[in-house]
């Protein structure tokens, strides 16, 4: 299983913080299982039975940051489904309906922001899809909308074969409680877009593994707008050579909402490259805590790796942590990373009014700048409206 | 009617109590060139945006005035509404936003129903003339720019917001000699019989294209002596110290 | 290396409330000193290890002799320091005090202060420098009001048995507006087999006033383990300055978890410039709390980790009043296998207002047997705030070795340059015996893993 932290070096063992735990009440069970398993294969309700146990033993992770500990669990929605927009150059089955689709879960098991949301996504998904690329056209775009106090839960699987290519976008919105498990799998000179819009979710984690296999290409846009807590966990595996993946995160957040991202560049094989890029506006009493964690193991020679994160606090009452750790076991590398907080440059506003702009337009010109080379690139790769759609989550609306 | 007067100004830094400006007058009519110089440190920069309404300076004495309204309490977007604009001695970048963007936004607040596609005409026909390529209005404000690229930035915006009082502070500055040839060419354009421009600068170089009606000379935050472009050639042979205390 | 010296008093191996009396006694403490001594025991023996940071797993307590004390009384001059002392010092290179000049050394051997001498000059300024044992007695009340007040014993496990069993150590009492020119020095080193360093420091600068204290250590190698849980406290009182300096070369079979804490008051100012170089494990991070507006705190640093060597160290600052700045500047070199961790903390508090806050790591990894980690924690919960960090991790350039071999130097020297030359910024801030010892430990263990 591919831990989330895992510090060693030779002899030496550091001390890993595991948080203390809490348990839900009505969390799912054996009859939220049932249900789930209805239509499922039985290689698949095997699988996802064996892991049963290790759920109900493990408690929810009581994360301080973002007081995870007053989570409420709500009913889980065991007929959702995830509607399929568009979709062309692909094949796109069942997930457990696929005995391909459950070896790679197999292959790639991971920790994630914590193993019981992984466990809950792999358990009780409601449904999910195996995605495989067909050509150089592949594009696919998800889509689901909340539905009223439930919790969804989803698992998909997404396979971009040999030299392919594949965009996806995933729009989820309106959930109070979602729960989503993605898993990418890269292989040899593949190319992947992922664009994720998660906006007005009353509790959201995401899990997603991206496993790059040589000379891959994935570049991933998150945009995000939670409305209590939206906590996103992506992991990169550059296992192979050559490899490429950017994560870039855009957010803002409102009222009392609080973004908790984690985003892990997992460098182990020579030439690849990496980049982790966020920037967040917080107005009203919102906090953010974005973790970037890039790794280099010994041997993972010139890797190319950073990460910056830029986050502005537009009221008195808004918190923005920023933790950019770097773990280097290789030295013939470029790794770098840099993180800034702050308020809108003073200056910056000033001149904007001295041209006629109020004050409020000014803001929004700016916070606009601030996601504007990001958007730029979500029209570029998937076109004009998920630019304008994204342009609006993150600066439409706003206070 | 004056355009702008300033009466007995009395200016210090927010964070700080040492006045800079102590006691400035200055009146400018409609249709006049003024320039400001003076040595550096003697509040010519503070005077040009305490007209502004930079909220860094505080107004502890005295009044200014644009168009016989008082606007010493307006904030800076009212004041440059009103008709005043500053091109900045070193204009801020603003990271991912357009200049094309940004003016269209400032044109539609400034002047409420106008036409974009004149807007357009205007920034292009401005660029050009500045010897900018139609793709330097798509980079974002102030980004990456030269000193040189900022000023003509600023002047595009002159251009096309048209005010009626254009100050400029130390516009000069980072200009080779085509490039200050051009952009005092812009300037010239716009003079009018409604619209006054204020040079502020320590160097007489913009004076000789941009010919002032009116010079005045600031030292220690008060203006010490005023006169016709003359006091510009006295300046130079006697420097400022000597010309303040004449 | 053996040193035979007498040992008067030898606490038995394990902790209990007995022998924290016979500690107190020993040293003809004031009752509330024992009273305060043995609540620390009680929140020692209650309180979990850190949570984070290097294992410590294999750290007994039991094998550790907590209080030494040699067989003598305090001298005066250095030619009153008995010889089997003086000679075990020669041995360790630290030339004799009086060569150099120095405001006056408080050397502790063995958790005790042997060698006194504070100048007249100190004296008539009304600047207090004593060592800790003699401080609680002859100025009670003015150590009461400071002792563990910056750092509770509540702070982390080894903050409490510090406070338990705390032994030697200086006290530093700066009055209103003294600018002590000399920076006053104090030695430590662990003589015996199993022995603990418990040191004290105390540091109090009165409004307006100036001091520079440099703590330095070194210490021979033994098989047994050694356990270094000193203390450092300093309180910056408005407009004070104060610049604390450590070069740390503990002997690499210790376990280095020291608490350096200061707290500075309005306009005051704390510098922290540090170097560490020995002990195989190390937690360490010196925190400067900004309580008053307008202060300010720079932080330089040095780690160096080399085989067997687990570092894990940082700085911590609080932003907890308007206009306050601060600086860090943490530098790491790792080779031969070790490890350099660098666990920053910057928090900025909702009233932390025009605080202006940077953070810069470098790391230089000279090989790929080592590791270097940064993990910095950034909390800003003002919005009127201006907080920077960046961290690089890199290697030694080979153009630059190349063209420095065209300019004749060796391949090593040309290395050796490079790495001081990285270390620079910090070794310009120590005093110059210092610096050339931070020179020749470069030039040593470069030579003994690259050459």
């Amino acid at each position: 299983m591919e831990k989330t932290i895992e510090l060693s070096h030779e002899d030496f063992k550091a001390v890993v913080p595991s948080p203390e735990r809490f348990f839900v009440e009505h969390d799912f069970g054996v009859e939220e299982f049932e249900k789930v398993v209805r239509d499922t294969s039985p290689l698949w309700k095997a699988y996802k039975a064996s892991l049963l146990d290790e759920y109900s033993t493990l408690g929810f992770p009581a994360w301080k940051r973002s007081k995870l500990a007053r989570l409420e669990l709500p009913t889980l929605e065991s007929g959702a489904g995830i509607e399929i927009r568009e979709a062309a150059g692909v094949n796109v089955v069942k997930l457990e309906e696929s005995r391909e689709a459950l070896e790679i879960v197999k292959l790639t098991d991971f920790e994630g922001s914590d193993r019981k949301f992984v466990l809950q996504s792999t358990v009780f998904n409601a449904s999910g899809i195996f995605v495989k690329s067909e050509d150089e056209r592949g594009m696919l775009t998800l889509k689901v909308r909340g539905r009223g106090k439930k919790a969804l839960v989803f698992h998909n699987v997404f396979l971009v074969r040999r030299g392919e290519k594949l965009k996806v976008v995933n729009l989820f919105e309106g959930a109070s409680y979602a729960s989503v498990l993605n898993r990418y799998v890269v292989e040899e000179g593949g190319e992947l877009s992922v664009l994720n819009l998660r906006f007005n979710n009353t509790f959201g984690f995401t899990n997603e593994l991206y496993k790059l296999g040589s000379q891959a290409k994935v570049t991933v846009y998150n945009v995000d707008k939670p409305q209590d807590l939206h906590a996103p966990f992506l992991m990169a595996l550059f296992d192979s050579e050559g490899a490429e993946c950017v994560f870039k995160s855009g957010f803002t957040a409102l009222g009392t909402a609080m973004m908790d991202a984690m985003y892990v560049l997992r460098h182990r094989a020579t030439e690849t490259r990496g980049k982790v890029e966020g920037s967040g506006v917080l107005f009203d009493a919102a906090a953010s805590v974005f973790r970037g964690n890039i790794e280099i193991a010994k041997g993972a020679v010139n890797t190319e790796t950073g990460e910056s994160i830029n986050v502005v606090l537009l009221s008195p009452q808004a918190r923005a942590d920023s933790i950019p750790a770097l773990f280097v076991e290789e030295n013939e590398v470029t790794a770098s990373h840099a993180a800034t907080v702050g308020a809108l440059k003073e200056e910056g506003l000033y001149y904007l009014m001295s041209r006629g702009l109020d004050v409020t337009t000014a803001i929004r010109l700016v916070v606009g700048g601030i996601f504007e080379p990001m958007l730029q690139e979500i029209g570029d790769i998937f076109g004009n409206k998920w630019q304008e759609v994204a342009g609006n989550v993150l600066t439409g609306a706003n206070t | 009617m004056l355009l702008l007067e300033v009466e007995n100004l009395y200016v210090r830094l927010k964070e700080e109590d040492r006045s800079i400006l102590n006691g400035v007058d200055l009146k400018i009519e409609p249709g006049q060139v003024h320039a400001i110089m003076g040595p550096n440190g003697s509040g010519k920069s503070t005077l040009a945006h305490t007209v502004m309404g930079n909220p860094n300076y505080v107004v502890t004495k005295g009044d200014i005035r644009f168009l016989g309204e008082s606007i010493t309490d307006l904030p800076p977007d009212e004041r440059a509404r009103r008709g005043i604009l500053l091109s900045f001695q070193q204009p801020p970048e603003i990271p991912g936003v357009r200049i094309r963007n940004f003016l269209s936004t400032a044109y539609s607040l400034t002047k409420p129903g106008s036409s974009l596609l004149e807007l357009d005409r205007r920034m292009r026909s401005f660029a050009q003339d500045l010897a900018l390529t139609s793709d330097f209005l798509s980079r974002y404000v102030n980004v990456g720019m030269s000193g040189g690229e900022r000023k003509k930035s600023e002047v595009i915006q002159i251009g096309v917001l048209e005010p009626k009082l254009i100050i400029l502070d130390e516009i000069d500055s980072g200009l080779d000699v085509d490039a200050l040839k051009q952009v005092s060419k812009k300037i010239l354009e716009m003079k009018s019989s409604e619209r006054s421009i204020l040079l502020i600068t320590h160097y007489s170089r913009i004076t000789s294209y941009i010919i002032p009606d009116l010079v005045h000379v600031l030292a220690g935050g008060k203006i010490v002596a005023s006169g016709g472009p003359e006091l510009i050639a006295q300046i130079e042979e006697k420097g400022y110290i000597e010309v303040g205390t004449a | 290396m053996r040193v035979n010296v007498k040992y008067r008093k030898r606490t038995t191996p394990g902790l209990g409330p007995a022998i924290i009396r016979e500690i107190s006694e020993a040293k003809d403490e004031p009752k509330w000193m024992l009273e305060h001594r043995l609540k620390c025991l009680e929140i020692f023996q209650s309180w979990h290890n850190p949570r984070f940071g290097v294992d410590i797993s294999d750290l007994d307590l039991g094998k550790i002799v907590a209080y030494l004390r040699p067989d003598v009384k305090k001298a005066h001059s250095w030619d009153e320091v008995p010889e089997e002392i003086r000679e075990a010092f020669e041995k360790l290179g630290i030339p004799e005090a009086e060569q150099k000049v120095l405001a006056g050394v408080g050397a502790q051997y063995d958790s005790e202060a042997v060698y006194q001498n504070i100048k007249r000059e100190l004296e008539s300024l009304g600047v207090i420098f004593l060592d800790m044992e003699t401080a609680v007695r002859q100025y009670p009340n003015l150590v009461k009001t400071y002792f563990m007040q910056v750092v509770k014993p509540t702070l982390h496990k080894y903050a409490a048995l510090h406070g338990a069993v705390w032994s030697g150590g200086s006290f530093v009492y700066v009055p209103k507006g003294v600018k002590v020119s000399l920076p006053l020095q104090g030695y430590f080193m662990m003589g015996a087999p199993g022995s603990g360093q418990f040191e004290h420091t105390l540091i109090v600068a009165e409004e307006e006033s100036e001091v520079a204290y440099i703590e330095g250590c070194s210490a021979p190698r033994y098989n047994v383990l050694n356990l270094h849980a000193g203390m450092v406290e300093i309180l910056v009182k408005p407009g004070a300055k104060v610049k604390y300096v450590t070069i740390q070369n503990w002997s690499k079979n210790t376990y280095n978890l020291n608490t350096k804490v200061a707290v500075v008051e309005k306009d005051g100012t704390i510098e922290w410039v540090s170097g560490s170089f020995g002990s195989m494990k190390t937690m360490l991070y010196p925190a400067s709390i900004l309580k008053g507006p307008g202060a300010s705190s720079s932080f330089l640093s040095i780690t160096y980790a080399g085989k067997g060597q687990h570092l894990d160290t940082g700085a911590k600052v609080i932003h907890a009043a308007p206009h306050t700045s601060s600086i860090v500047d943490a530098r790491s070199i790792s080779m031969g296998g070790g490890w350099a961790f660098y666990r920053g903390l910057l928090h900025i508090t909702r009233e932390a207002r025009d605080a202006k806050a940077s953070v810069r790591c470098s790391s230089l990894m000279l090989d790929n047997e080592s590791r270097a980690d940064t993990l910095p924690i950034i909390e800003v919960l003002n919005n009127e705030a201006d907080v920077g960090h960046e961290a690089r991790i890199g290697r030694i350039s080979e153009e630059q070795v190349y063209y420095l071999m065209t300019r004749g130097l060796s391949e090593m020297q040309a290395r050796e340059l490079i790495v001081r030359g990285f270390f620079e910024p910090i070794s310009r801030e120590l005093p110059i015996e210092y610096a050339v010892e931070l020179n020749r430990l470069i030039a040593l263990e470069l030579e003994s893993s690259i050459g």
